[in-house]
């Protein structure tokens, strides 16, 4: 699976990496995929009101109306239409890049099973949503997907009689239906709505808005397509004649033609087969996990850094257990938990200045515990005595496949791992620097990594890096595993500065 | 195939929500093991859950004010800023681009110029397999007093059989078995036929009364079809049967 993934995943990086350059890494939507999709739910929402406002639920009025909106209000309510029409298809555009997306960083497996099968039941209710508004228009578009889907629920066989003859002839239909039509489409939305919280809620802290600038851009680029090319309907519908040529919203609309060539029990056994393989995915094959962390009572305060720094929402603070003299103590939710470390980086006893033998975290990973982290640190500090140790993680840059001289590298699934007292050990101990290598920015595997380490760096979170340590011998880079150049460059770069650095304190010595 | 649903303009509303019941059980499974059950039964008493909650959001919200040291984070808008401003334009409108053509474009021939559609759609339920025969009075007598009506008949109806035939060539056959557990429904057709515009000669005959039934219903008529016409050949329950509109 992984060879498949992997081509897929170079080209997102490369794609992200030069998106960034234009973007900047918050703004860009590649990165913000989930949150512009959502945004796209919005605009559809919000828009939808409005329309609605203009439309009338009945067989004869239900077309006349769109069609005054298109035409004789084109300026707004023509304009709304059209933003409700291309936000939906761009919900479906920005929907399927994400879904690609996850799946190539392997981003959908482990804990993660849950996201990824919750958004598959908000493809079914996206189209749904969307495919009950084409039939909204009345017009030969309308016609075709109505009794396109009614002849594809047919195949069903579960029908006494079939549905599609609803749709017969002209007088067929009643102004009733359009009423019911009207309540389906604002209720599967609705019902979509919630499929979205549902997808997102076992992510701590989700973001579910993009950047304000983004969502201008966004919005900006949306009203001019409306205006340069507004949503028009095709002619009215008429049962008793066949639509000839449409043009199909391909977005919605991509399976009828399929279910025309190949009928409706290909289609269904297409769409179920299918929803199915991707909702099973995350187990084919499963991942196979290291330990949860674990929380050692005795060196644990609960002070609560762990449960505000953990992007899964894997760690809870409950009621003390033991007696001891804390009124809290961290809990981890092992089906929750990535494995990403943060927890132990933002661990407040996290601490490497104690002697090898009481080195014990109140919460630690049992596969990487800080007293296996001390000892490599240790290591890279006696390969590379004064150089440079760059600290990486399993996403980003490759930090192991460097082969410089005075640098030596230890590697953590997540640099927000390594607690701050860490780089002020390392320096303390002699490293010249320490390069903190991760994911890019906004990149992250374990989504705030970057952000967390970041924040501790400048002290504006708890663990944060002690004042004494010099900020001129912490470097970051932030880039992919396809940027190898980049952290190749930074390293040398580092070295230099590093070296008149030493020059500087050396000439100071001197006077 | 049996009846388990009808449905009707009113009630469609089960259509689109089909993906939702054949989901739902799991989904309601999935949302109530890694969700609500917390809300519904939280791992403590609530009260004090949301007290520790907002303890710590608080606690949290303080510790961030704090500041120290001289880090700053790397600058990544490394090229010009107009050419930024440039860039994201191209972009966004790239994805315009992509969002308005495939909105409508390419275009879909669902059906061939000079072609019109012949629809044959009926649902009609066939004789039943036993006749219905009157109860004698010491089978009324032997029946609970609410239980005798005069008219004994078996549920089972025959399948209903039905044959096209366009300018005198077969366009269509079929057989439809009556609908329900006990095969005591209605049998329905719903075909569609494609045929060239002009003028034809169009013949259906069925046949509801089984294998020895022969033709209980038949149409034939001289009709002709404009381009893109969706002719329906339909059945009259109240005993006209067929009609074409």
């Amino acid at each position: 699976m992984s060879q498949l993934r992997t081509p897929l995943q170079n080209v997102f990086l490369l794609s992200e990496k030069t998106l960034d350059r234009v973007f900047g890494p918050e703004w860009n939507p590649l990165r913000q995929l989930g949150t512009v999709a959502f945004f796209m739910y919005w605009i559809a929402a919000g828009t939808g009101i409005f329309i609605y406002i203009f439309f009338e639920t009945s067989v004869g009025g239900a077309y006349q109306s769109v069609e005054y909106m298109t035409h004789d209000q084109w300026y707004l309510a023509g304009v709304m239409r059209s933003l409700h029409r291309y936000s939906s298809d761009g919900m479906v555009l920005f929907m399927v890049v994400h879904l690609f997306r996850e799946w190539s960083f392997d981003r959908y497996r482990g804990v993660r099973w849950y996201a990824w099968f919750t958004g598959v039941v908000v493809i079914w209710l996206l189209y749904a949503s969307g495919l009950s508004g084409y039939w909204l228009v009345w017009d030969q578009l309308a016609q075709y997907v109505a009794l396109g889907s009614m002849e594809w629920f047919d195949a069903l066989g579960i029908f006494g009689e079939p549905v599609a003859t609803n749709f017969l002839a002209e007088g067929s239909l009643t102004d009733r239906f359009f009423t019911l039509l009207v309540f389906i489409h604002i209720f599967v939305p609705l019902f979509l709505l919630f499929a979205m919280w549902v997808h997102v809620m076992r992510v701590s802290q989700p973001k579910i808005n993009p950047p304000r600038g983004a969502a201008i851009g966004l919005t900006a680029m949306l009203v001019v397509l409306s205006l340069v090319k507004p949503a028009i309907s095709h002619g009215a519908a008429d049962l008793g004649l066949i639509p000839q040529n449409l043009n199909l919203d391909w977005f919605f609309m991509v399976l009828y033609p399929i279910f025309d060539a190949w009928g409706g029990g290909a289609l269904w056994l297409l769409a179920i087969g299918g929803s199915l393989v991707l909702a099973v995915l995350p187990w084919v094959p499963p991942l196979k996990n290291s330990k949860a962390p674990v929380v050692t009572l005795e060196h644990c305060n609960g002070c609560g850094w762990c449960y505000a720094d953990c992007p899964y929402g894997a760690i809870t603070i409950v009621p003390r257990t033991d007696g001891l003299a804390y009124s809290h103590q961290a809990e981890v939710n092992e089906a929750n938990c990535t494995r990403c470390g943060i927890c132990v980086g933002s661990c407040s006893t996290a601490s490497p200045f104690q002697s090898m033998d009481d080195l014990v975290s109140g919460i630690d990973l049992p596969d990487l515990n800080i007293k296996t982290l001390r000892g490599l640190v240790d290591t890279a500090l006696a390969v590379a005595p004064g150089g440079i140790v760059v600290v990486g993680c399993e996403h980003g840059p490759r930090v192991q496949e460097q082969a410089l001289p005075d640098t030596a590298a230890v590697r953590l699934p997540c640099v927000s791992m390594l607690p701050p007292s860490f780089i002020d050990y390392m320096i303390s101990e002699g490293a010249g620097g320490v390069l903190i290598a991760g994911c890019p920015e906004c990149g992250c595997r374990f989504r705030s990594g970057v952000a967390l380490m970041q924040d501790r760096l400048e002290g504006q979170r708890d663990p944060y890096l002690r004042k004494r340590v010099p900020r001129e011998r912490i470097r970051t880079v932030w880039a992919s595993p396809i940027e190898a150049s980049a952290l190749h460059a930074a390293t040398l770069a580092f070295h230099e500065d590093l070296k008149t650095l030493d020059d500087d304190v050396e000439d100071s010595a001197d006077v | 195939m049996f009846s388990l649903l009808h449905i009707s303009p009113e009630n469609m509303v089960w259509l689109y929500l089909a993906p939702l019941v054949v989901f739902g059980p799991i989904f309601f499974g999935v949302l109530w093991n890694f969700g609500l059950k917390n809300i519904f039964y939280p791992p403590q008493d609530l009260a004090e859950y949301q007290r520790l909650e907002r303890e710590q959001s608080e606690h949290i919200s303080q510790r961030r004010t704090r500041k120290s040291g001289t880090y700053t984070r790397p600058q990544h808008m490394a090229t010009q800023f107009s050419a930024q401003w440039l860039g994201q334009v191209v972009v966004l409108a790239g994805v315009a681009g992509v969002l308005g053509a495939f909105s409508a474009w390419p275009s879909y021939r669902y059906r061939e110029p000079g072609m019109a559609q012949v629809k044959l759609s009926l649902s009609h339920p066939g004789e039943r397999v036993e006749p219905c025969r009157k109860r004698t009075a010491e089978e009324l007598a032997s029946l609970a007093p609410n239980m005798r009506a005069k008219m004994k008949c078996t549920r089972e109806r025959w399948p209903i059989t039905v044959k096209l035939w366009l300018d005198g060539e077969v366009v269509f056959a079929g057989q439809a078995a009556a609908t329900g557990l006990h095969q005591d429904g209605s049998s329905s057709f719903y075909e569609k036929i494609s045929v060239p515009a002009g003028s034809h000669t169009l013949t259906v005959r069925l046949n509801d009364a089984g294998p020895h039934g022969g033709v209980t219903q038949e149409l034939s008529q001289a009709v002709v079809l404009a381009p893109a016409q969706n002719l329906v050949i339909g059945f009259h329950e109240d005993g006209r049967g067929f009609y074409l509109k």
